[in-house]
């Protein structure tokens, strides 16, 4: 009895009907052809594994290479749309299980729901299922061993998925678990440069072992018929499904208030920690200073800006590494790689303050238009808060460099500074236009998924650049006329030209968002259909 | 050979309790409703109503204690009792995408009404609660009377036996909400069972024949309507006095 199951698909068909069909037509179409583009790519891939699986005279070199592209499928489908930090589509339990459906059915649709994480892979399996079959020396039945394959794939994410929600439900090991994470994602960069340590050879050259999956279905899929990689082949599929499984059960009894109340007290906070809150107030006057008082303890109380001030020095750090060590003593980015790594901080932080200043605390946002506030002081708070934390995050990543021994002076600091300040100046006056044109419902609990509208993500690809202009033409200047002096002369112009920016954008937003209050309201009040995209 | 269910109250609730870390939202709460009964739960703010409301609709395991509705226990049985069970939760568990028809022929088919019923009694009931004016228009764009309406419309297509609902009457205006009482009214007639939370309690004095209050997870009081105004009491005398929120004055001289 699937009549359920094909409802939750209807009506999340009819969800993403009724999203488009009432936004911009131009958003619709810049959506498509990212999607045309990014798929299209994934489809040449699967092309070209296409055209060599075909090839009689290549099956040795597909017995060397399948295992690696295997594994490359699994591990691409299992932690990259966890380190893209896009989850995919997959089932909103809570609205669901008041329904008489069967525990089976939610679990057959949120494992068909996982293929939305990994359509780039199931285009390559597809070219290289094509290309075997067309291969004469393939027997026919070689491919569908590819289809327990993907099996597996979906079943094991389904149970990643369902692991990983719960742990990131639980306070504080929310934000350990997704620095974890993110460190992993860097992992890679960093081996290129210290290479493997000796420790870790010995579970790599595991990775070979003959009856790991990608080795047992490549084997299989080229005709191998042993009777041992029959039942590794299924005893790695049955605990994949069992694992899913199990993790989806866990799922569906998993009580999420319940686990975000285990680490809460109902303990005051403690007096220096309020001092440190009020701080704010004590620099600006009220309505400002208690709007900026209260910015801050919203955003350091944001899981969700928690783990992305937190990447700013850790993560930002490793991911800059073999890049800016790859050149000698003298190369340009190792010799300003404090900078680098507070600029991209701040491109970080922008994704959880400035270019979405409003949908991050939406259940606010009406009170901006109903207290006797000037929107303009609104602005302003929400931009010397994001200064505050740009400065502390400059803090924090000079301070990790100098603990681990990179090479800091103070005027590489100060540097450091002078450049973060010209282009936030820049960024915080786009994101306020940005944040009045494209407001957009975010979660601040959830600790990842874009909070920017995605025509805004593509208008960035022009907007930072052009605010990063200033900075590199500051550079440009050091460099032509080999001074500190005309560096410095030429941030000092920039900020002038970034105030005047600022105030002109300022207004502009202001005056934006006297006119569109209703819309702003609107967009920021959005819910999400049974399934959460 | 499984029991008879019939003759079972259609809520059993005994020694619940539901904790959130150290704290206890329901603590040890235990309640029967009979069959054919409409109920009014009631409480102060923060008291346990939508928690326990929360748990017979199956979204919050209980910590510890047994639920049993329409004499099948939870969750164990839920499947089967959640088929005959109508449900006008808080406003999160409606899907702001979908227009109102799409939501309730959604939640029609969610209980395994065929398509053609489900979309036949959608158009019936959205006409019913007069929602059918602008059929384009979105949950999300809903007023919060609009929205409960929906909800409301939605318990009802599958023609349940027990009706568990979560401050029905907010933000309803009084055509609207005297439409949803007299439909409820004539579904109790029918036989069914109502279970609901409120803070109107005018609304729950005139509908309910039983009422419990519930006060920091306790049980403070459950009776017969008929008993609370053969005393010379209203039911918010009634309320103030047990939960004990009487207060003279506001207590603050600046305002």
């Amino acid at each position: 009895m699937w009549i359920q199951a094909r409802a939750i698909l209807w009506a999340q068909w009819r969800t993403l009907v009724n999203f488009y069909s009432r936004g911009r037509l131009g958003a619709l179409i810049f959506a498509i052809l990212i999607s045309v583009l990014w798929y299209g790519l994934a489809a040449v891939g699967g092309f070209a594994c296409a055209v060599l699986a075909s090839d009689p005279k290549r099956v040795p070199l597909i017995h060397r290479a399948g295992p690696g592209l295997l594994m490359f499928v699994l591990f691409y489908w299992q932690i990259v749309p966890i380190l893209l930090t896009s989850t995919g589509a997959s089932l909103d339990l809570r609205r669901l299980i008041v329904y008489p459906i069967r525990h089976a059915q939610l679990f057959g649709v949120e494992v068909l729901l996982r293929i939305t994480t990994g359509i780039e892979m199931l285009l390559v399996m597809a070219g290289c299922a094509i290309g075997l079959w067309i291969n004469p020396r393939i027997p026919w039945w070689g491919p569908f061993v590819f289809l327990p394959w993907i099996g597996l794939n979906l079943t094991l994410s389904a149970g990643l998925k369902g692991l990983l929600g719960r742990l990131l439900a639980r306070r504080r090991i929310r934000e350990i678990a997704i620095l974890l994470l993110v460190l992993l994602a860097a992992l890679p960069q960093l081996l290129l440069i210290t290479g493997l340590p000796v420790s870790a050879k010995p579970i790599v050259s595991r990775l070979d072992g003959p009856y790991l999956p990608w080795n047992v279905v490549t084997r299989l899929a080229l005709g191998g018929s042993d009777l041992l990689s029959w039942i590794a082949l299924a005893a790695w599929t049955a605990a994949a499904f069992t694992f899913g499984w199990w993790q989806f059960h866990r799922d569906l009894r998993f009580d999420a208030e319940a686990a975000r109340a285990q680490s809460h007290t109902d303990e005051p906070p403690s007096d220096w920690l309020d001092w440190l809150y009020r701080i704010p107030s004590r620099l600006a006057p009220d309505p400002i200073g208690a709007l900026f008082e209260k910015e801050v303890r919203f955003l350091s109380r944001a899981p969700r800006f928690r783990i992305v001030f937190l990447m700013g020095f850790t993560f930002s750090l490793i991911i800059w590494l073999p890049i800016a060590f790859r050149g000698g003593e003298d190369s340009f980015l190792r010799s300003n790689y404090l900078t680098l790594v507070t600029l991209y901080s701040l491109m970080l932080l922008g994704e959880v303050s400035f270019w979405n200043n409003l949908g991050f605390d939406r259940s606010a946002v009406q009170n901006y238009f109903v207290f006797p506030v000037r929107f303009t002081h609104v602005l302003i708070a929400k931009n010397l808060t994001c200064l505050l934390f740009v400065l502390l995050e400059i803090a924090a990543v000079a301070t990790v460099c100098a603990l681990v021994g990179m090479p800091i002076t103070l005027a590489r600091v100060l540097e450091a500074l002078a450049v973060a300040l010209v282009l936030t100046l820049f960024l915080v006056a786009v994101g306020n236009l940005g944040s009045v044109y494209f407001p957009r419902p975010a979660d601040p609990k959830q600790s990842w998924r874009n909070a920017s509208a995605s025509r805004f993500q593509a208008l960035l690809l022009v907007v930072h650049p052009l605010c990063a202009a200033p900075v590199v033409l500051a550079y440009l200047a050091r460099y032509a006329f080999e001074s500190q002096a005309a560096f410095y002369g030429v941030l000092g112009v920039s900020v002038l030209v970034g105030v005047a920016f600022y105030w002109v954008s300022l207004e502009t937003a202001v005056d934006a968002a006297a006119r569109r209050t209703e819309d702003i309201v609107t967009a920021l009040s959005q819910g999400e259909g049974p399934v959460a995209a | 050979m499984l029991p008879s269910t019939e003759d079972s109250p259609a809520i059993r609730v005994s020694h619940l309790i539901k904790l959130y870390g150290d704290k206890a939202a329901v603590d040890g709460l235990s309640f029967t409703v009979p069959r054919g009964c409409f109920f009014g739960f009631l409480g102060p703010n923060g008291a346990g109503k939508t928690t326990t409301i929360k748990m017979l609709m199956g979204i919050a395991p209980p910590t510890s204690g047994s639920i049993e509705l329409l004499g099948l226990p939870i969750p164990a049985r839920a499947e089967n009792v959640k088929a005959r069970i109508g449900l006008v939760p808080d406003e999160s568990l409606l899907f702001d995408h979908l227009t109102g028809l799409e939501f309730v022929e959604f939640v029609g088919r969610m209980y395994g009404l065929d398509r053609a019923v489900a979309a036949g009694r959608s158009r019936e009931l959205l006409a019913l609660f007069e929602l059918d004016g602008s059929p384009r228009k979105l949950i999300g764009e809903y007023s919060k009377g609009m929205r409960k309406r929906a909800a409301m419309a939605a318990a009802l297509i599958h023609r349940p036996q027990l009706f568990l609902m979560d401050e029905p009457f907010e933000g309803v205006d009084a055509v609207g909400a005297r439409l949803m009482k007299e439909i409820l009214l004539d579904q109790v007639r029918q036989g069914a069972t109502i279970f609901l939370t409120s803070h109107v309690l005018e609304v729950v004095e005139r509908l309910c024949t039983r009422v419990a209050i519930i006060s920091h997870g306790h049980l403070v009081m459950e009776a017969d309507m008929a008993d609370v105004r053969s005393g010379s009491e209203t039911l918010e005398d009634a309320f103030v006095r047990v939960v004990g929120a009487e207060r003279s004055g506001n207590g603050l001289d600046w305002l």
